[in-house]
């Protein structure tokens, strides 16, 4: 039965081909119309007690016996070499139980070769100098100032604009660009002819929009607990990915994978940066090995916003046509990505322009640019929200001077199949968003401006919308064993990243398996227990690992029936499973808790198995619109995001309640990167200024907008058998672009540049003297 | 942290001579600014003296039509005060925008007026010159958040603004702090509380040696009407942009008496009098807002990143206007 196939991946906008392991037939989609009894219904989060009072433990909550503690002497410079480094006086310090640097420690290479764990060349402030463990934070505070290093201090190229001009120092051994598998310098698209395009076109808008580095601020930062038994290692870790950590981990420390183990159990919060192994992973491990003592390197806050990765700046230079009657004829991007230090990736600013209308020419070219700070990461849809935000500004300003309504014209330019690859997709109901969305903005009404505070307060109303992957697929796997006590268990290898997938995907379990959600239990996070699953990022999760455990739930479920059909004396077939209870097909009497049946087995435990088949031919997205009312105060430069109405195409909804806490979250993150986020830097010394939360703004509740939140809740049965698609990153990528369209409605004044502050706003006022205020007049 | 003596008074008294000792000492109340200060070693006392202890020192209340406010009375207090909400409105507001409740619940009106710089160089790494190096980085810098008035070399080496709320209405309401000294009772008016920041003194205010602020002292308004608006980068918990605390009094239609405390534009919290010498005398429903605005913002010297708080000032003082004169 057990087949192996090639089928091809696609994870936020890069498309890979995998070998996968296919065990069995997979069970037929879950139709649409179907009548559920767990999945479609709201549910509280399973974990969400434990969360609250405390009970469930996070990396940092970890504290084995004899456990010391490391702290990190970093770079002071973006650019640096150590010329000499002398950590004796720091190791004889009372209290000091080791020192790790490039004195002692052992090569290893990072950063795909272009740097070690221990270099002398630093490439950003925050870059790892030497690490010293001791019995507390403070004695390990006190040491690092004892170490002495002296340092040739570098030039640094910190302007992602200028970091490509001649003359400009080279920062990285492979240029400070970019560039291709044939070594050309950025990643070009092409289709059609679009100076052709522009030809025919009789209204052209182009601009420069840029969008700022925004910080991840997880609550939770990232770090790690190390502990050696023997020649095994435990690695507590706040992870996107446990099993991305042992990879990294025994490759680094040359041992094998399954003497590494990596356990995260509850997550702080994870938004791109914490699928990626830092540093800290490995260095634990070998302090731990050279002191004999458990370690704990937690970063703190100024670390975490220094080093663990962040949304990139991008500077995106857009052109678009269309013609008189509304139809789109050519896109032009031009797009810089700023990937710090060490990216390897540009992140995907064309996807939205290549695929979110139909378009026969469309040009694209994104150049990665390294500087000396720190390295991005993926955060929430990379790539995207940039370029979305980019795009749909554009798109508003067509449609304001062809004098279209926003939605008629998306409608005319709606794309039935992925013009890139020319197949149509697994789904697309991005029609139905428009609409849903429209008709939810218009029921709720004009929203009240009498809660805001006193000022010159001017209405306005944008939309956006969005294309994203959240596809996911196979490798994913997973067991279900069935208790003789009538509990479940689901054994997987992924991890909670504050999503709710323990919620959803136990509803699946329940689902599938015909039982109560109480009585199921879903343990992850645990590379020793689970089986394989993929790290929890690129909205993969649910479509990746949610048909998983509902193959290992019917695995489970059909030894249970056979089981059964020996006390029940019926053909399995003829069995039937509800709310934890056996009937004969159409009998109520001779109901028998599962319990029940399986205590005349003794203490049998049913283990059942799932996998992820293989994926579609068809590209498959996700699919949003949303409608931002908001409120500009033409004398402060303040603006109020009043309401959020926001309709995604996510596929099947496995929980109501755990999806519109996705959309709040998302819409809210959208609303910092429009409004306030932005990491700054000094443009002398190359510190940056604000990696604190007091500096670095995040909305708080009081910016915090109503928000009406739906899905189309349409399956998508080509997608996977249970019909959902990734949702976690879509609700963040139409936000900033419907917010910046709401404040051209409201004061005029196109505002290309992220995030909109007072300061930029009064200036942008100021620059279009006062601008003419549009004619709807506010309603203050 | 670096490590320090710790000591909790229960009197007055004993505080004032832990303080005379001679020994090295700062005062620990709420705590919010100088524990984060200590922690990140910008500040480095050998010794604290808790005086959360003494209870005399946060009171709040009314002898012979004056108002008296003990240093140890927290913002939350003065905001939610009933004396204070209809006697002192703007003092209310400005405490009441302060920060986030947490804060405001620990947060005394004393600390709060002697909080340091929350200028990111000060705060960070970077070795500025309030802290004994050679340069304002943010001079030449990221200075959006900095000063736009007294900023120029010859006024200030540093160009960070006074971030305090309740110092702006305190100075629009003429207020006057008391403190005990070794050589007695000292009255200072808030106006005259704030000087240039200093390595010495990095919040301007330098007290004679051995001071304990004890009350803050509001005499009585002859009626009149007054505001504050706090202009920030987001909806809730952040130092102002730029705040307006603005204080009028009508007789008969025209503006009798006139104040404006100006905060986030210099060093110093600020007053304004020549636009106030202006108001005086105006009719109200003739009054020219635009150009008192002008008035107001001549003479800002804004840096290179700050300019907009030249229209920031004025728009917010506008909107001021025009809810006192409503």
């Amino acid at each position: 039965m057990t087949r192996v196939v090639k089928t091809r991946v696609e994870i936020e906008g890069r498309v890979h081909e995998e070998t996968v392991v296919v065990e069995r037939d997979e069970p037929a989609a879950w139709e649409a119309g179907r009548e559920f009894s767990q999945v479609g219904k709201s549910a509280n989060r399973v974990d969400g007690r434990e969360r609250v009072t405390g009970a469930a433990r996070y990396t940092y909550d970890m504290h084995p016996a004899g456990m010391l503690y490391a702290v990190v002497l970093r770079s002071p410079y973006p650019h640096a070499r150590i010329t000499s480094l002398d950590t004796t006086e720091a190791e004889r310090l009372s209290g000091v139980r080791g020192v790790l640097s490039k004195n002692n420690a052992a090569d290893i290479s990072w950063y795909g070769g272009a740097s070690k764990l221990f270099d002398d060349e630093l490439r950003f402030a925050g870059e790892e100098v030497a690490v010293v463990a001791a019995d507390d934070l403070d004695t390990a505070r006190e040491a690092l100032q004892l170490i002495n290093v002296e340092y040739e201090v570098l030039p640094a190229v910190l302007d992602v604009e200028k970091a490509s001009a001649p003359g400009v120092p080279v920062i990285h051994p492979k240029g400070n660009v970019l560039r291709d598998d044939n070594d050309q310098p950025g990643e070009t698209y092409s289709r059609g002819d679009v100076e052709q395009g522009f030809r025919i076109a009789d209204v052209v808008v182009e601009g420069t929009y840029r969008t700022p580095t925004a910080l991840h601020n997880s609550f939770e930062t990232h770090g790690c607990v190390a502990s050696w038994e023997g020649d095994e290692v435990t690695i507590w870790e706040s992870t996107q990915y446990i099993f991305g950590v042992r990879g990294r981990v025994a490759s680094a420390l040359k041992m094998p994978e399954s003497k590494v183990r990596v356990i995260s159990e509850y997550i702080g919060g994870g938004f791109g940066s914490k699928g990626q192994t830092l540093k800290h992973s490995v260095i634990a491990p070998l302090l731990s090995r050279m002191t004999g003592r458990p370690i704990k390197l937690m970063l703190d806050r100024h670390e975490e916003n220094l080093l663990s990765g962040n949304r990139g700046e991008t500077v995106q230079k857009l052109r678009v046509g269309a013609t008189n009657d509304g139809k789109l004829v050519a896109i032009e991007l031009e797009s810089l990505c700023n990937i710090g230090a060490y990216g390897t990736w540009a992140a995907s600013v064309a996807g939205p322009a290549q695929e979110l209308y139909l378009c026969p020419n469309v040009r694209t070219y994104t150049l990665g640019v390294r500087t000396n700070l720190g390295s991005h990461s993926a955060f929430r849809a990379p790539g995207h929200v940039e370029g979305t935000f980019a795009l749909e500004s554009a798109m508003d300003e067509l449609c304001r001077q062809l004098g279209m309504d926003p939605i008629e014209f998306r409608k005319k330019n709606y794309a039935d199949e992925d013009q890139v690859t020319g197949n149509p997709y697994t789904s697309k109901y991005l029609l139905e968003s428009y609409d849903m969305a429209s008709r939810l903005h218009a029921e709720a009404g004009k929203p009240s401006l009498d809660n805001l505070p006193p000022g010159n307060w001017k209405y306005g109303v944008g939309m956006g919308s969005q294309v994203w992957s959240g596809g996911g697929g196979p490798p994913a796997h997973a067991l279900v064993r069935l208790n003789s006590d009538g509990t479940v268990e689901v054994i997987c290898g992924t991890q909670d990243i504050g999503t709710g997938i323990k919620t959803a995907l136990s509803q699946v379990v329940a689902e599938e398996l015909g039982v109560p959600l109480e009585a199921v239990r879903f343990r992850l996070g645990d590379t020793q227990k689970g089986p394989f699953a993929p790290a929890s990022w690129g909205s993969i999760t649910v479509p990746s690992v949610g048909p998983a455990v509902r193959v290992a739930a019917e695995d489970a479920r059909q030894q249970l029936l056979e089981i059964a059909s020996y006390f029940f004396e019926v053909p399995a077939a003829r069995l039937q499973i509800k709310d934890g209870y056996m009937t004969v097909e159409g009998r109520e009497e001779g109901k028998r808790s599962v319990a029940d049946v399986l205590s005349e087995v003794g203490d049998y435990m049913i283990v059942g198995k799932g996998f992820r088949g293989p994926n579609p031919v068809e590209p498959l997205r996700t699919w949003g619109a949303q409608i931002a009312d908001v409120a500009v105060d033409l004398d402060t430069g303040r603006v109020r995001v009043l309401r959020v109405v926001a309709v995604h195409d996510v596929g099947r909804v496995l929980n109501p309640k755990g999806l519109a806490s996705q959309f709040y979250g998302g819409i809210l993150q959208g609303i910092g990167l429009a409004l306030m986020e932005d990491r700054v830097v000094d443009e002398r010394t190359g510190l940056v200024v604000n990696a604190n939360l007091q500096d670095y703004k995040i909305p708080t509740m009081s910016d915090c907008p109503e928000m009406i939140v739906q899905a189309v809740d349409i399956p998508d049965t080509a997608a996977n058998h249970i019909g959902s698609k990734g949702a976690g990153e879509p609700p963040i990528i139409p936000t900033p672009a419907a917010i910046a369209n709401a404040i051209y409605d409201a004061v005029g004044v196109r505002v290309r540049s992220l995030p909109v502050t007072s300061r930029r706003l009064l200036e942008d006022l100021v620059a279009s003297n006062s601008a003419p205020i549009p004619a709807e007049e506010s309603g203050s | 942290m670096q490590t320090f003596d710790y000591v909790k008074v229960e009197t007055l008294e004993s505080a004032l001579s832990a303080i005379a000792s001679g020994y090295v000492v700062t005062l620990l109340a709420g705590g919010t600014d100088l524990v984060p200060l200590m922690k990140d070693e910008i500040v480095t006392p050998r010794a604290l003296i808790d005086i959360t202890g003494l209870e005399q020192l946060s009171h709040i209340e009314e002898r012979g039509g004056t108002l008296h406010i003990g240093a140890l009375s927290t913002l939350s207090d003065l905001a939610g005060h009933q004396l204070v909400t209809t006697r002192y409105p703007a003092l209310a507001q400005a405490c009441g925008l302060a920060a986030i409740p947490q804060l405001r619940n620990m947060s005394t009106i004393g600390g709060n007026l002697l909080q340091q710089p929350r200028c990111w160089y000060y705060r960070g790494e970077h070795n500025c010159w309030l802290k004994g190096g050679e340069v304002c980085y943010a001079r030449n810098g990221e200075n959006e958040l900095h000063a736009i008035f007294k900023n120029t070399p010859s006024q200030s080496r540093c160009v960070s603004v006074n971030p305090s709320d309740p110092a702006v209405a305190l100075l629009l309401y003429d207020a006057v702090v008391r403190m005990r000294t070794p050589e007695g009772e000292l009255e200072i008016p808030v106006g005259d509380l704030y000087g240039v920041p200093t390595p010495e003194h990095p919040n301007g205010v330098s007290l004679p040696a051995g001071a304990l602020i004890t009350e803050i002292v509001l005499e009585p308004l002859e009626g009149g009407r007054s505001v504050y608006l706090k202009a920030m980068p987001r909806a809730s918990w952040a130092f102002a942009l730029v705040s307006v605390g603005l204080y009028v009094r009508m007789d008969a239609g025209r503006v009798q008496e006139a104040r404006i405390g100006v905060g986030g534009v210099a060093t110093v919290p600020m007053r304004f009098p020549q636009v106030e010498a202006e108001l005086v005398g105006q009719d109200a429903t003739r009054l020219d807002a635009d150009s008192l605005a002008d008035l107001l913002v001549e003479g800002a010297t804004p840096l290179s990143k700050n300019g907009y708080k030249v229209p920031l000032l004025r728009g917010l003082f506008k909107q001021a206007l025009s809810q006192v004169l409503e």
